[in-house]
């Protein structure tokens, strides 16, 4: 028993990992056809219609404004502008929601083409990531119609969201690699992410603030939170405290190695399982 | 012409253990069973899981030059060697070491979505095949050429007929410049005006290969590319060897 453990680990630290790693570098030199892939993936669903890809800023601005209005607390927090700070918070949170969603259907939904052409699977997931990012840049008017609204001012600090969504990157790249290969395997994690989302979305502080009392040990506890603050807050115009980089740092770190080692470890059989 | 003799695909010892993941059947006895499949591979029980024994113990060598056809009945193990061959599947056990690009056609629509133009799918699928940008405006150029498609590759293939899609996968499947070509039943299909230029086309095509493995129900195509021939049976080689002995001894035993 102990034998075969140690067997597994160290042919985990010689072979697996260097699969793993080669897979990954494989498909960062065809990087350029991927995000190509993703982009034309995003336009396509939009390619009958009138308005076309601007439906996802109309989509997100329509969200954004009723809670915005309906949920804000008007008195009580005078010094957050809240309705740039829903529309951040919901931006944010969907792309979150596409690494969580999307990520876990990124290999079960290509199977077609896994099982037809010889390519590294981890383009698959760059897809995911594109299609998130071209969401994201879809969304930015949005949030820039609610800042001159609201007025906010931009200083110094709003250069820290750069960090700020690196780190949420590779949180994403990490989550997604682990979604997507455990998810070919067991089918039921799809429908167990879809049916948290709404949850997530919920005990996230997307359109409440974080205060005292119960909100407070919500917040703290959940680690989206950490990763939206690190980049709400400067966008708006703070400085995020410290103790959220760590956190976003930690669980960035944690995704990305969780997801890299299932990766390496299941690669060679997820073509099996489709 | 030193480096292409130095192309080669070779397995040695491969076996490939497809998981039944979703089980709908726990309680009925696959494994007593198993002597009455006529088609199929057996299923057997590896440490409590459930597994269809796709390929038992393979190996082949391929060097430069080769032109084998695979031969088998449905469910033999054909889609599952050719697969494990272009490296889709990973093998349970056993190796596989290849050198040379290779092309794996094994359908004429892959990756075609209704919405793209003809022009978004060609360039989705030479994307997929692992051509740069410079080479696939070339493709494109002989691809509309080539399937007479004409005005039509800029409009969304969802106007198109379903002949007209054929025309333009195969055009497009039909563009790959591989070392070493793996082919899966994908030769059959097309108005007869077409299916002549096609076959003139994938002759040059398969003649360009420099290793060509084929997997086809039609024996004249396999007569007129393949020198060799193999012939697996429930995922294991039944026979290897000139196209003929091969082909004399399946057809008699299919009779």
């Amino acid at each position: 028993m102990f034998n075969r453990l140690r067997k597994k680990i160290k042919n985990f630290f010689t072979i697996k990992i260097y699969d793993g790693w080669e897979d990954i570098r494989e498909s960062l030199s065809l990087l350029k056809v991927t995000i190509w892939m993703g982009w034309i993936g995003t336009l396509l669903p939009f390619r009958d219609t009138k308005i076309g890809p601007y439906w996802i800023t109309f989509i997100c601005a329509i969200w954004v404004f009723s809670i915005g209005i309906i949920f804000n607390p008007n008195k009580a927090f005078e010094d957050v502008p809240f309705l740039t700070y829903v529309s951040i918070g919901i931006v944010l949170f969907d792309i979150i929601r596409a690494f969580l969603g999307e990520g876990s259907s990124a290999f079960t939904k290509e199977a077609n083409i896994i099982l037809n052409v010889p390519n590294p699977f981890f383009i698959y997931i760059i897809k995911v990531m594109v299609k998130a990012i071209i969401h994201f840049t879809m969304c930015l008017p949005v949030i820039i119609l609610a800042m001159i609204i609201d007025r906010v001012t931009i200083n110094l600090y709003f250069l820290l969201i750069f960090p700020g969504m690196i780190l949420l990157l590779i949180f994403g790249t990490g989550t997604c690699l682990f979604l997507a290969t455990i998810a070919t395997r067991y089918r039921d994690i799809r429908f167990v992410m879809q049916a948290s989302m709404r949850f997530l979305f919920f005990v996230t502080p997307v359109f409440w603030i974080k205060s005292s009392g119960v909100r407070e040990i919500i917040a703290e506890f959940n680690p989206i939170y950490h990763l939206l603050t690190i980049i709400r807050e400067p966008a708006m115009g703070t400085m995020p405290s410290l103790h959220s980089y760590i956190v976003s740092m930690l669980i960035s770190l944690f995704a990305l190695i969780i997801g890299f080692s299932i990766f390496s470890i299941m690669r060679n059989r997820i073509a099996h399982w489709l | 012409m030193k480096e292409d003799s130095n192309i080669y695909l070779t397995l040695k010892n491969i076996c490939l253990n497809l998981p039944v993941v979703a089980d709908i059947s726990k309680n009925k006895p696959y494994i007593q069973n198993t002597e009455k499949i006529t088609v199929g591979n057996t299923i057997e029980i590896i440490d409590n899981k459930k597994f269809v024994r796709a390929l038992k113990n393979i190996s082949v060598d391929f060097q430069f030059g080769t032109r084998i056809a695979i031969l088998g009945a449905n469910g033999s193990g054909k889609t599952s060697l050719l697969r494990v061959l272009s490296g889709i599947y990973k093998p349970s056990t056993g190796k596989r070491k290849v050198k040379g690009k290779i092309s794996a056609l094994f359908s004429s629509s892959i990756g075609l979505n209704m919405h793209g133009t003809g022009i978004e799918n060609t360039r989705y699928a030479c994307a997929l095949y692992g051509f740069d940008y410079k080479e696939t405006d070339a493709i494109i150029n002989n691809v509309r050429d080539f399937s007479e498609l004409g005005d039509y590759m800029d409009l969304p293939i969802r106007t198109y007929s379903r002949g007209m899609k054929t025309r333009l996968g195969f055009s497009i499947i039909t563009s790959v410049r591989p070392d070493i070509l793996i082919i899966d039943e994908v030769l059959s299909a097309g108005d007869f005006a077409f299916s002549k230029k096609i076959s003139k086309k994938m002759h040059e095509v398969l003649q360009r290969a420099k290793i060509l493995v084929f997997a086809s129900h039609s024996a004249e195509l396999m007569k007129m590319f393949c020198e060799e021939a193999l012939w697996i049976s429930k995922g294991e080689i039944k026979l290897a060897g000139d196209f003929k002995t091969v082909w004399d001894a399946y057809k008699k035993q299919t009779e």
